[in-house]
């Protein structure tokens, strides 16, 4: 974090090495949640520019509130969201109108299928904010903390979204 | 389906191998009966382990140049945003500048049209009126103040009428016999009329 900060303030003096230095340390793990976000590349480096671009030109009003990553992580998951809403691209299930009749399928049926097209598919089909959650708990490693900070609500709340997400990804799977 | 959040809530921590001994050991015991946690912690496993392709090298390398060029581009276009919208700030708007122009030519046009009259000579109309409505004067009749104010005159603008007359006609002004004229008094003019008159009865006769 204090490293974080003493590159921030290097970057608004206008060192283009600090600039650099910051790219280069998150550029990695933002295309990774972008791509997963968006499932392909063009999109997820249109993105990734896009986000940075706009976190370098905001920097002056970084308000340190939260970690510059949680800032990045906002300002990259919101770029696209609305990326997504633009395009028409949020089909979503509306999985929350359908009533989970029947139990999850069983782990070995799963495991014999282990079709990840499936869970892609399934992953999209959540409503937003509960795939968001989940995406960051289990494929960004992010702590509910973290999460509930990067989607601006409360720890309850971010908690709520990962379980009732993760019980619907079990029921679409099926 | 299994209620306990708790164990839920370190499923994933499990799975990314960051949870203490004895937390480890909980969940370890709880998946051993619960089938419906392993369920969950294999989905996770199978979210965690999505591949993300890597773009590559190249990809990398290029990044911090694009966002650099990007951030500078977008710096001078916010610059160029900000003076027009100066400028705009600046520069009345159209209706202002069509009402300020009428409100100019208004306000000339009504100052000219006060002037006009102010420079007209209306006395010296009225005066010249007067004079052309006056009677005839008789020079006999005259008071003897009357004699030395058109005496006076006569020194004056006799004088400036006859050089005005010679310089026209191209005659040489004899400037002698002017200056005499002018220093005649009423009664030596009188007499100079009458000799006058009286040459001109002889000439004629």
């Amino acid at each position: 974090m204090d490293e974080d900060l003493d590159l921030i303030n290097r970057t608004v003096a206008g060192e283009r090495a600090a600039f650099n230095e910051l790219v280069i340390k998150y550029q990695k793990p933002l295309y990774s949640l972008l791509f997963r976000m968006v499932s392909n590349h063009d999109d997820a480096a249109d993105l990734l520019q896009k986000a940075l671009v706009k976190a370098f030109i905001g920097l002056g009003s970084f308000q340190q509130r939260a970690s510059f990553k949680t800032w990045l992580y906002q300002i990259a998951i919101n770029l696209a969201k609305n990326a997504y809403r633009d395009r028409g691209k949020a089909k979503y299930v509306s999985i929350d109108d359908v009533t989970i009749s029947r139990d999850p399928r069983t782990l070995d049926a799963l495991i014999q299928k282990e079709d990840r097209l499936l869970l892609r598919n399934a992953l999209i089909g959540l409503p937003e904010k509960q795939r968001l959650t989940v995406m960051l708990r289990v494929q960004e490693g992010k702590k509910f903390e973290e999460i509930a900070e990067i989607m601006g609500c409360s720890l309850g709340t971010a908690k709520a979204n990962y379980h009732h997400g993760v019980q619907k990804l079990k029921t679409l799977m099926g | 389906m299994c209620t306990d959040i708790t164990i839920k809530e370190l499923l994933a921590p499990y799975q990314e191998q960051k949870l203490d001994k004895p937390e480890q050991s909980l969940v370890k015991s709880h998946l051993a009966s619960c089938e419906d946690c392993r369920l969950e912690l294999f989905l996770i496993r199978m979210m965690a382990e999505e591949p993300v392709p890597d773009p590559g090298d190249a990809f990398w390398a290029a990044m911090p140049g694009y966002a650099y060029r990007a951030v500078q581009e977008l710096r001078s276009e916010q610059k160029l945003i900000r003076i027009n919208w100066l400028l705009d700030r600046a520069t009345l708007p159209r209706w202002a500048l069509v009402s300020a122009t009428m409100v100019t030519v208004l306000a000339l046009s009504w100052l000219l049209a006060r002037s006009v009259p102010e420079m007209l000579p209306s006395q010296g109309y009225e005066f010249a009126e007067e004079i052309m409505s006056a009677d005839p004067v008789q020079v006999a009749e005259l008071s003897r103040d009357e004699l030395m104010t058109l005496d006076s005159w006569a020194g004056t603008a006799l004088v400036s009428i006859a050089r005005e007359t010679n310089q026209a006609s191209g005659s040489v002004p004899d400037s002698d016999i002017y200056e005499d004229v002018a220093e005649l008094n009423a009664g030596e003019g009188d007499q100079l009329l009458q000799m006058i008159d009286q040459h001109s009865k002889e000439v004629s006769s």
